[in-house]
């Protein structure tokens, strides 16, 4: 069975009530299917990279209840990420990876998830691994000057915290505004503090989807920042955000036999 | 009707740039074009199609400083900021930034004129240029707006080739020619869309009618593909929305104005937590609404110019094009 044909059994047999995957319509886009009528349209090839997950966030999307989804490898690790984040508990969603038109894989439960990720695991985008490294031989003030450079650009218009999976927060820090924590002016200073703040927010959590960079319209490339530190948390602590389901996470989870005394 | 020869075209430029005057035309930084501020000639980059943002910076800048204050012994000094008076030049302004410019002004300065940007457009000169290069999203023609319009510009550049086809729309356009009397010849009229672009017309812009589409479950199935950022609001040359943030400490503090979208869910959030718009259909009906019923009310001009930018910017894949294409036909 080809996997159009999978999606419209599933829309037909209401199933599912919404199927969210690719189009073409002159560049890549997102397509929302309710009934089968239009399962045509639906594309999957290597270009489609925009995690759609983030689109299960929305509650509008939420409250189709039951939702199918074409995710590619990092979409996956963070629909497991945001689960173990306890999100989405009266959602049902069929994630589907697709490796090409008769071969995908249909996922029934977390746990299928969960383990999928674990046999193919494959670390992040090797341009980012390069840019990294590349950073990593800097002296901390040519550091200070890269980021300098790029965050000066930033216009604040939150594209990379709408278009990544883990920033689902009903209200985030720099919209708490009495007082307000974050400057909401993208002065140097504003800037700073938003991607620092973001970074730390997505510290160990970020999936490296790269949606954050992809999304930006200045082409600053934030997901550096949090594949950084989640690179420095995995040698920490040995851990790999969205390959766990049940929520082992550094930065909130206490535990009796943490390495360091200071915590105890 | 004069014209230039490409050769001294580029003395002119050099030449205002050593009078002192703040150049800022389309810069090619890392693949992609930007209004920046130029030093020299050669950084000017006109062979584009569209900046990633819009020139409204010039005019409305994303962070603006109002005022300042301090308070010494609860004895508040209110402090004044000088918006900068010496000539800016934009230079390679598309019709349908020009348009937009033109309209941002109507909007700031029609009713109560809005001094900061009063200042800014008084001393700012729009140096306009016919379209050469469109893409898919383009759709100026749609809304009835030639890729070689004039209006919103002081002066008019069209490229004919070894030299430039000169059009001097209003004083400060005479004033540049009249400053570089030698390099301006005479010449007749042309017909400029033989060196404009020619981007189709993708929807009857008289087939569309709002007024009675406001409850219509189309914003709901439009709006499914947006995630509610600012991305299309802060590279929009007409969007126009802002917040007054203050920041201060207990002993001075500074007033700005930044940019703000009505595709956040803050933007209309009420102090009671009650969200008027309250999920991104009802935001993306607004933003819809505004530049096409709104506006027009207000003011009696479509506040869209059809430049496509929050198409190439949208993290969603949302196009406004097909979308306005859509309510032409129900
Ligand atoms: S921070 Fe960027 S790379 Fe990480 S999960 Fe969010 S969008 Fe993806
Ligand atoms: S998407 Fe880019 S420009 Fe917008 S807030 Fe994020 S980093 Fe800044
Ligand atoms: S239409 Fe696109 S750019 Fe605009 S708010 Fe929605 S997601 Fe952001
Ligand atoms: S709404 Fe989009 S196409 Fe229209 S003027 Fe604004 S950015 Fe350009």
């Amino acid at each position: 069975m080809t996997v159009l044909a999978r999606v419209s059994e599933l829309l037909d047999s209401q199933q599912i009530n919404l199927f969210i995957g690719y189009t073409q319509k002159g560049s890549i886009c997102p397509l929302f299917l309710k009934e089968s009528d239009q399962v045509d349209k639906l594309i999957f090839n290597e270009d489609c990279l925009q995690n759609l997950v983030p689109y299960l966030n929305k509650h509008e999307v939420q409250s189709f209840g039951k939702i199918g989804i074409f995710c590619t490898f990092s979409a996956l690790r963070s629909l497991l990420q945001l689960k173990s984040e306890k999100r989405f508990s009266n959602l049902s969603i069929i994630p589907f990876l697709v490796i090409s038109d008769d071969e995908f894989v249909e996922f029934g439960s977390y746990e299928e998830i969960e383990s999928y990720i674990e046999k193919n695991f494959k670390k992040g985008d090797d341009n980012v691994q390069e840019m990294i490294d590349k950073i990593n031989l800097m002296s901390t003030e040519e550091k200070w000057e890269f980021w300098t450079n790029e965050l000066t650009g930033c216009i604040k218009c939150y594209a990379c915290r709408s278009a990544c999976p883990m920033c689902y927060c009903d209200k985030c820090s720099v919209e708490i505004n009495n007082p307000q924590w974050v400057p909401t002016a993208s002065h140097s200073q504003g800037n700073l503090e938003w991607h620092v703040m973001r970074a730390m927010h997505l510290a160990g959590r970020c999936v490296n989807c790269n949606e954050c960079f992809r999304a930006c319209p200045m082409d600053i490339p934030l997901n550096l920042l949090t594949s950084k530190i989640n690179a420095d948390m995995e040698v920490a602590f040995g851990q790999i955000p969205g390959t766990k389901l049940k929520l082992d996470y550094a930065m909130s989870c206490y535990k009796f036999d943490d390495k360091d005394n200071f915590i105890r | 009707m004069k014209k230039i020869k490409k050769s001294n075209f580029e003395k002119m430029v050099n030449s205002l740039l050593q009078s002192g005057s703040t150049i800022i035309a389309p810069v090619l930084k890392k693949g992609k074009h930007y209004f920046s501020r130029i030093e020299s000639f050669d950084k000017i980059s006109l062979d584009y199609c569209q900046t990633v943002l819009s020139p409204k910076a010039v005019y409305f800048p994303s962070t603006d400083s109002l005022m300042r204050y301090e308070n010494e012994h609860n004895n508040v000094k209110i402090i004044e900021v000088e918006v900068p008076k010496n000539p800016v030049i934009v230079l390679g302004v598309k019709p349908c930034d020009a348009y937009a410019l033109s309209y941002l002004s109507e909007f700031f300065l029609k009713e109560n004129s809005d001094t900061y940007i009063q200042v800014r457009k008084e001393n700012t000169t729009i140096v306009g240029f016919t379209c050469t290069h469109s893409d898919d999203k383009c759709f100026c023609t749609s809304l009835n707006i030639n890729p070689f319009d004039t209006k919103g510009t002081d002066i008019h550049f069209t490229d004919i080739g070894e030299e430039y086809y000169v059009e001097s729309i209003t004083e400060k356009g005479n004033e540049i020619i009249k400053n570089f009397n030698t390099m301006f010849e005479d010449s007749q009229t042309i017909d400029k869309k033989e060196y404009s672009s020619n981007p189709p017309i993708k929807f009857d812009l008289e087939k569309i009618r709002l007024t009675d589409k406001f409850e219509s479950s189309v914003w709901l199935d439009q709006s499914l593909l947006c995630l509610g950022c600012g991305a299309c609001a802060y590279s929009c040359p007409t969007c126009s929305c802002f917040d007054i943030q203050d920041e201060s400490n207990p002993y001075s503090g500074e007033r700005l104005r930044c940019w703000d979208s009505c595709g956040f869910g803050l933007f209309t959030l009420h102090a009671s937590g009650h969200n008027p718009r309250h999920d991104q259909s009802n935001r993306w009906r607004n933003r819809v609404f505004h530049k096409f019923e709104y506006s027009v009310k207000n003011l009696g001009i479509i506040s869209c110019v059809g430049c496509g930018r929050c198409i190439r910017v949208c993290p969603g894949g949302m196009n406004i094009s097909e979308h306005l294409a859509e309510l032409a036909t129900i």
